[in-house]
């Protein structure tokens, strides 16, 4: 019991993760380069962008080449993304549920709503289902039993609504809307 | 302006939500709105915003019962002994310290009786009250067609 309650460890690799110059230096495992929208080059471990469904395939179909270009994703949700598969990878070679699910909790927890939200299209993009399963929950989480104002700003989503057509389905279903929880 | 996440995504969390947050999120924009009325997402989640249709009573109920079990009364009242039975239960992930609500339609067919659960992980949630739940069906559903 004692044992697990060490942190998740995000310590001294998390420095490789920020957008590096265009120069390979060797290293022993194979490195895969990811290219983003904003032209910011990742170079990660094959392992890591295996778990990347969409890179996968990209590398099936045309093994000869060297970067992947990722046109619908920024270098900001990448990075994060890349770090969370990092430790996913870890927890595959070395199964403990019980950290696993600690480091997700957090992996979401200190992230802002805008990362969260950001994040979503880049797992679901790259076909990162457990990515995208906790991201899905932590937004749920956080929109659970707010007002609708809350969930519009969340999302940044316009009120398409004309106002009796708000107030019509407000009425309609009055109870639901008894009681939220405070922003 | 963040850009609106894809329909299939939105539906992925809207799934998560508790009924009441779900109904709430109707009146957020017009795509919401026609997303949670759909009729694939009615058949995923068993809720219907129209109020003659029987799901719509039980949405209703689940929220004056919430964190408690509702009683099963006027359920049988509204479906009878020989259709289905919804049953709305509300339960903690004590763990998380996150309460939830864990639909759980049971379905009488028959004497048979066949628990359906939703994509939740309902199954680790499985509760006493949901055990004490199913007896009680068992119970009436035996005493009324002896």
């Amino acid at each position: 019991m004692s044992s697990s309650t060490d942190s998740p460890t995000l310590t001294t690799e998390t420095t490789q993760l920020s957008p590096q110059p265009d120069t390979e230096t060797a290293k022993p495992t194979k490195k895969i380069t990811l290219k983003s929208s904003d032209n910011q080059i990742f170079e990660v471990e094959e392992s890591v962008a295996m778990e990347f469904a969409t890179v996968k395939s990209f590398f099936e179909d045309s093994p000869s080449t060297d970067t992947v270009p990722l046109p619908n994703v920024t270098a900001k949700p990448l990075s994060q993304v890349i770090e969370f598969c990092k430790e996913q990878i870890k927890f595959k070679a070395n199964p403990d549920e019980a950290q696993k699910k600690k480091y997700n909790a957090e992996f979401v927890t200190e992230k802002s709503d805008k990362d969260l939200v950001d994040m979503i299209p880049v797992a679901n993009y790259l076909e990162i289902k457990d990515l995208l399963d906790v991201l899905n929950q932590a937004v749920a989480d956080r929109i659970e039993n707010k007002s609708v104002e809350y969930v519009r700003s969340f999302f940044g989503i316009d009120n398409d609504f004309t106002a009796e057509e708000e107030a019509a389905l407000r009425r309609e279903h009055a109870w639901a809307y008894e009681g939220v929880d405070e922003d | 302006m963040t850009d609106y996440l894809l329909e299939v995504v939105m539906q992925e969390i809207l799934l998560r939500l508790p009924i009441e947050s779900l109904i709430k999120c109707t009146s957020v924009c017009m795509s919401w709105y026609s997303l949670v009325s759909s009729t694939a997402f009615i058949s995923i989640r068993s809720i219907s915003l129209d109020k003659d249709d029987p799901f719509y009573l039980t949405s209703h109920l689940l929220k004056r019962g919430r964190r408690t079990l509702l009683s099963l009364e006027p359920v049988f009242v509204c479906f009878g002994m020989q259709s289905i039975i919804h049953c709305f239960v509300q339960t903690s992930f004590s763990s998380e310290q996150i309460h939830r609500q864990l639909l759980v339609d049971l379905v009488l067919r028959g004497k048979q009786l066949t628990l359906l659960v939703p994509l939740w992980k309902v199954w680790c949630y499985l509760t006493k009250q949901m055990q004490q739940v199913m007896e009680m069906i068992q119970m009436l559903w035996n005493s009324d067609t002896d």
